[in-house]
C-alpha cells in the first residue's frame, strides 16, 4: 500500500505543471523542561528555652531562624506555600505560636534578606536568583501562666512551585 | 482532526509532566522547651519577738529570726521578685509601724554570705537563681509607740516570682 502510493506521488511530480503546486515544509516543536525544584529542609526554627508567661520571639535574621533552601532554575518565579503551624505541642500540652517572619535571600545569609508576608496555605511568590533562593523563618511563642514543662515541637512546611514566568 | 488530536495529547503530557515535576516541599521542625515552673515557699516568719513600748526592733536578714523564701526554678535564669511589704502590724483594731526592710538573697539557704536587694513594696527587682534555687531573706524594723498597746501584732509579706525571660 506505501509502496502503490509513493509510486502515484512520483508519477504526479513527473508532471511539470504540478511540480510547484505542490510545496511542504516543516517546522520543529520543541522545549526544554528545565531543573526541577527542589525544596531542602536545613536547620529547625529553634527557640531554646521558654518561661511560663514570657513570650520568645526569634527573628529570621537570628542564628536560630529556621531554614529552607529551594534549587531550580536561573531566576524563574516560583509560588512558595507555607504550611505553619498555630501550636507547638508536647504530649498533651500545646502553646501558641505566632508572629511569623519570613525572609529570603538569593545566598546563603540572612544579612540584606527580604521580608515577605505569609499567610499558612496561600502560595507568595519569588523568584529564584542564580538558581537558588533561601528562606529564613522566625517566629514567635506565647507560653501560658501555667505552661507545663517539656519540650514542645510543631512542623513548618514549604511547598515550591514553578509558576511558568 | 488528526493534528489537533495530537495537539491535545502533547498538552496533556506536558501538564501531567508539570504537575508531577514543577512541585516540590520539605518541612523543619519548630521547637520549644518549656522549663521548669518557679515554685515559691513561704518557709519562716519575720518575728521580732517581744517588744517594748518606745523602743525600735530591728531584725537583720542574717538574723535567725528574719523572715524565708525559697523558690526554685530552672538554672540560673533571671526572675523578678516582688514584694508586698506591709508598712504596719495590727493586733485586733492597733497598729504598729514596720519599715526599713533588709532583703538579702542567696544561692544556699544561709543567710551568710547572702547579697543585699533593694526592695520597694510593689515594685519588680531582679535577681538570678543559682542551680536552680534562690532564697530570700527578710529582716526589718519595728516601730512602737510610748503608748503602743500590748498584744500580739501580726502583718503579711507576699513575694511573688515571676521568669524574666533571661
Amino acid at each position: 500500500m506505501h509502496l502503490a502510493r509513493f509510486a502515484a506521488i512520483a508519477a504526479i511530480s513527473a508532471l511539470p505543471t504540478l511540480v510547484q503546486a505542490q510545496a511542504s515544509a516543516s517546522v520543529q516543536a520543541t522545549a526544554t523542561v528545565v531543573t526541577p525544584l527542589a525544596v531542602t529542609g536545613a536547620a529547625p526554627l529553634a527557640f531554646g528555652n521558654v518561661f511560663q508567661s514570657v513570650n520568645r520571639t526569634v527573628a529570621a535574621v537570628d542564628a536560630t531562624s529556621g531554614r529552607f533552601s529551594i534549587t531550580g532554575f536561573g531566576t524563574s518565579q516560583v509560588a512558595l506555600t507555607f504550611t505553619l503551624p498555630t501550636t507547638l505541642a508536647s504530649g498533651g500540652n500545646t502553646m501558641p505560636i505566632d508572629s511569623w517572619d519570613v525572609r529570603s535571600n538569593g545566598t546563603n545569609v540572612t544579612a540584606g534578606a527580604t521580608a515577605f508576608a505569609v499567610v499558612s496555605g496561600t502560595p507568595v511568590l519569588r523568584n529564584l536568583v542564580a538558581s537558588n533562593l533561601f528562606v529564613f523563618v522566625g517566629g514567635r511563642v506565647v507560653p501560658g501562666a501555667a505552661q507545663a514543662a517539656g519540650a514542645y515541637a510543631g512542623s513548618i512546611v514549604l511547598a515550591a512551585a514553578y509558576t511558568g514566568l | 482532526m488528526s493534528i489537533r488530536h495530537h495537539l491535545l495529547t502533547a498538552l496533556a503530557v506536558v501538564c501531567s509532566a508539570t504537575a508531577l515535576q514543577a512541585q516540590a516541599s520539605a518541612s523543619i521542625q519548630a521547637t520549644a522547651t518549656v522549663v521548669t515552673p518557679l515554685a515559691v515557699t513561704g518557709s519562716a516568719p519575720l518575728a521580732f519577738g517581744n517588744v517594748f513600748q518606745g523602743v525600735n526592733r530591728v531584725v537583720t536578714a542574717a538574723d535567725a529570726a528574719s523572715g524565708r523564701f525559697g523558690i526554685t526554678g530552672f538554672g540560673t535564669s533571671q526572675v523578678a521578685l516582688t514584694f508586698t511589704l506591709p508598712t504596719t502590724l495590727a493586733s485586733g483594731g492597733n497598729t504598729m509601724p514596720i519599715n526599713t526592710y533588709d532583703v538579702r538573697v542567696n544561692g544556699t539557704n544561709v543567710a551568710a554570705g547572702a547579697t543585699a536587694l533593694a526592695v520597694t513594696s510593689g515594685t519588680p527587682v531582679n535577681s538570678n537563681l543559682v542551680a536552680g534555687s534562690l532564697f530570700v531573706f527578710v529582716g526589718g524594723t519595728v516601730v512602737p509607740a510610748a503608748a503602743q498597746a500590748a498584744g500580739a501584732y501580726a502583718g503579711t509579706i507576699i513575694l511573688a516570682a515571676a521568669y524574666t525571660g533571661l
